[in-house]
């Protein structure tokens, strides 16, 4: 009898187990014949050209006829160029960091959106990618507790020579373009820091708080006197009335070098773009068009980037203009990357291909603009794109 | 008399909880991270609703999906180690071989083995297995993602198959023995002799491995791709500073961890209520 009833029971368990797989299958898409292409992103607001272009696509149907067409939201869209798909798009949230080329590495993904340095870093071990366009600049900045007598980069300067205590300060990855700028300055004021709180000569403490963590529970707790991070972390922790910004990191010494610093970009394996070299077009087209759309539209940037992240809307009206988004390389832009490659090579962050390399022939290996050049003179030929 | 007993043992169960509701009171007021009572309540009582304010799915879909992929980890776990344990605890040379190999795999951090699961099985899933590329964003099944149930078939894994070689190995020679005598076939032996007397290992060490499994899911959860689970959840709540969503999936892993362990110690005490007491 109690043999029966487990049987009973189990069988009733496997199918219910059956159910509930099968059951919440859904509706698959309807096939499509164009490529299927792994696009790993992050999930903030310096990759809202993306989120932009994927949850505006009625407009850019009707106002460009390029556009992205939901299947699943914020997970798979097609890419549409007047009647034919290019390809299907599976947006896949792979986190900051190295977390993005490490998973292009992986195979997991095919085209991602990410820091140009922790790209830079791969590449240089040999990852065959390469940087299609910049997606934003800027929007990296030093933030301290609220009530810190440091109000600005000349005080908190101050406050580290000449404090008591040396200060505490917080950043995400080791390769975050926050901290490597953030670094840089404090070598330029001759500021001493390191990473182990009882260095005697350190002025500066730095402490990783995790990538993708938030450094909101160090702040509260006064662990850290302040933190480099790039957006919306900055507009969160003064949203929550825990810290207050007292520099962009674009304003840091040498003067003038991170003006526009290039922080995420476009980037794919060599191997897509070469077999999906219109699909990847199509995509930067999409891509130059949301960020014009942002630039000339901050309200409904701000809208799309609430949407996608979810974050508050105080926090994204607080983000979103401190960030320059840009997908058409400048000089200016490049000029960005040969100063990382300066950068990289003091602090000897290559140890490939890229060690011993000029900043020129660092560009040159790592940059291919030709497609989103391509891309933006055909739009501005439709006259679609403005000027620069 | 009993009632009394009753009452105080549900009165001293309730001094941690009450105690911790207090502390948890006290930290809220005017923190960021810890949040209100309130607050929390506030998500568990819609454990249906998306949060608005958090790029996750709801509690309850988050629950589903986690309880779905401990399920598969768990259970194949059971299903692997248990015949590995028993061949362990009773064969010779199957101890001499795998037992070093077991004891130091079973010190390693399951959460060290991510890495390497990701490498192993990427983004594949059952849906991808059964549909292809085509479907691999798809379904339920595409949440049981390979590379977070073998994570979780690790961390339980050794504890249920050591377990398991520890009864195996404890079975009276004299009763097996007896069992031969009286005509039993081998795995007569093993079905009516050496099983039921190393059930209630094999249970302790189901016990153990079902703790691991949820330990390990929360870890496990921050993987490529992943947008559901309690973990996923918790990790997102940290990032986008909504802690209430943090300290509510910690509150309903906390009570299915409970239910599970209440079950497993259900069936520890089943299997070995007819075992004599140790004195």
């Amino acid at each position: 009898m109690a043999r029966t009833r487990t049987t009973a029971a189990a069988l009733f368990l496997a199918g219910v187990a059956a159910a509930v797989l099968t059951g919440c299958q859904g509706e698959p898409p309807a096939k499509t014949d164009a490529p299927s292409i792994k696009l790993g992103h992050v999930g903030h607001d310096h990759h809202l050209a993306l989120y932009v272009a994927a949850l505006e696509g009625g407009r850019f149907k009707n106002d460009f006829g390029i556009y992205l067409e939901e299947v699943k939201a914020k997970e798979v869209y097609d890419l549409v160029d007047g009647e034919r798909t290019l390809a299907r798009l599976n947006f896949i949230k792979v986190g900051g960091g190295s977390r993005m080329p490490a998973a292009m590495s992986r195979g997991e993904i095919e085209v991602g959106l990410g820091g140009v340095v922790p790209v830079a870093k791969f590449a240089d071990g040999g990852q065959p990618l390469k940087i299609l366009c910049p997606l934003q600049t800027d929007g990296d900045m030093l933030v301290m507790q609220k009530d810190s007598p440091v109000a600005d980069w000349a005080s908190f300067v101050k406050a580290a020579k000449e404090g008591e205590k040396p200060l505490t300060i917080g950043y995400k990855a080791p390769v975050a373009i926050a901290k490597l700028v953030f670094e840089r300055a404090l070598v330029a004021e001759g500021i001493a820091y390191g990473y182990d709180a009882t260095d005697p000569k350190a002025r500066v403490i730095l402490v990783n708080f995790g990538s993708e963590a938030s450094p909101i529970p160090m702040m509260e707790t006064r662990a850290i006197d302040g933190f480099v991070m790039n957006q919306p972390g900055v507009a969160v922790a003064v949203a929550k009335g825990l810290g207050k910004v007292v520099s962009e990191l674009r304003d840091l010494p040498p003067k003038g070098k991170w003006i526009n610093h290039p922080c995420c970009c476009i980037c794919a394996t060599e191997q897509t773009l070469q077999a999906h070299r219109d699909a990847v077009k199509g995509l930067l087209k999409v891509i130059l068009l949301a960020t014009q759309l942002i630039n000339t539209n901050q309200d409904l940037a701000i809208d799309c980037a609430t949407r996608w992240t979810k974050y508050d809307l105080a926090v994204e009206k607080d983000s979103v203009p401190t960030i320059t988004y840009l997908a058409e390389p400048t000089d200016s832009w490049v000029t960005g990357m040969k100063t990382w490659a300066e950068m990289a090579k003091d602090v000897e962050l290559f140890t490939g291909k890229y060690a011993d390399a000029s900043p020129e022939a660092f560009v040159d290996d790592l940059l291919d603009l030709t497609l989103v050049r391509e891309a933006a003179r055909e739009l501005r030929e439709k006259g679609l794109l403005k000027a620069s | 008399m009993k009632a009394k007993r009753w009452i105080v043992r549900v009165l001293l169960g309730a001094i941690v909880p009450v105690a911790i509701l207090v502390v948890w009171h006290v930290a809220s007021v005017g923190s960021v991270v810890v949040p209100s009572i309130g607050a929390v309540l506030e998500v568990l009582a819609h454990p249906l609703r998306d949060p608005p304010a958090l790029d996750s799915t709801s509690l309850a879909s988050g629950a589903l999906i986690s309880v779905l992929r401990v399920v598969c980890g768990f259970g194949l776990a059971a299903v692997t180690a248990i015949p590995i344990g028993l061949l362990v605890g009773r064969s010779r040379g199957a101890m001499d071989m795998l037992s070093p190999t077991m004891a130091a795999a079973m010190v390693i951090s399951p959460i060290a083995w991510i890495p390497v699961a990701i490498i192993a099985f990427g983004l594949s899933s059952p849906a991808t297995a059964l549909y292809g590329d085509e479907h691999w964003r798809f379904g339920l099944l595409d949440q049981l993602r390979f590379a977070i149930v073998a994570v979780i078939w690790l961390g339980a894994f050794f504890p249920i198959a050591l377990n398991a070689a520890g009864g195996a190995k404890r079975v009276r020679e004299a009763h097996i023995e007896a069992a031969r005598v009286l005509g039993a076939t081998r795995r007569q032996v093993l079905a009516k002799v050496i099983l039921p007397s190393a059930a209630p290992s094999i249970v302790t060490g189901l016990r153990v491995g079902g703790g691991i499994a949820w330990r390990v899911i929360i870890a496990a959860e921050i993987f490529p791709g992943t947008r559901g689970g309690l973990g996923y959840m918790i990790a997102t709540a940290h990032e986008q500073a909504s802690y209430e969503y943090a300290f509510a999936s910690i509150i309903v892993i906390g009570a299915i961890g409970l239910v599970l362990d209440g079950m497993l110690r259900l069936a520890e005490h089943r299997v070995g209520r007819w075992q004599p007491k140790e004195r």
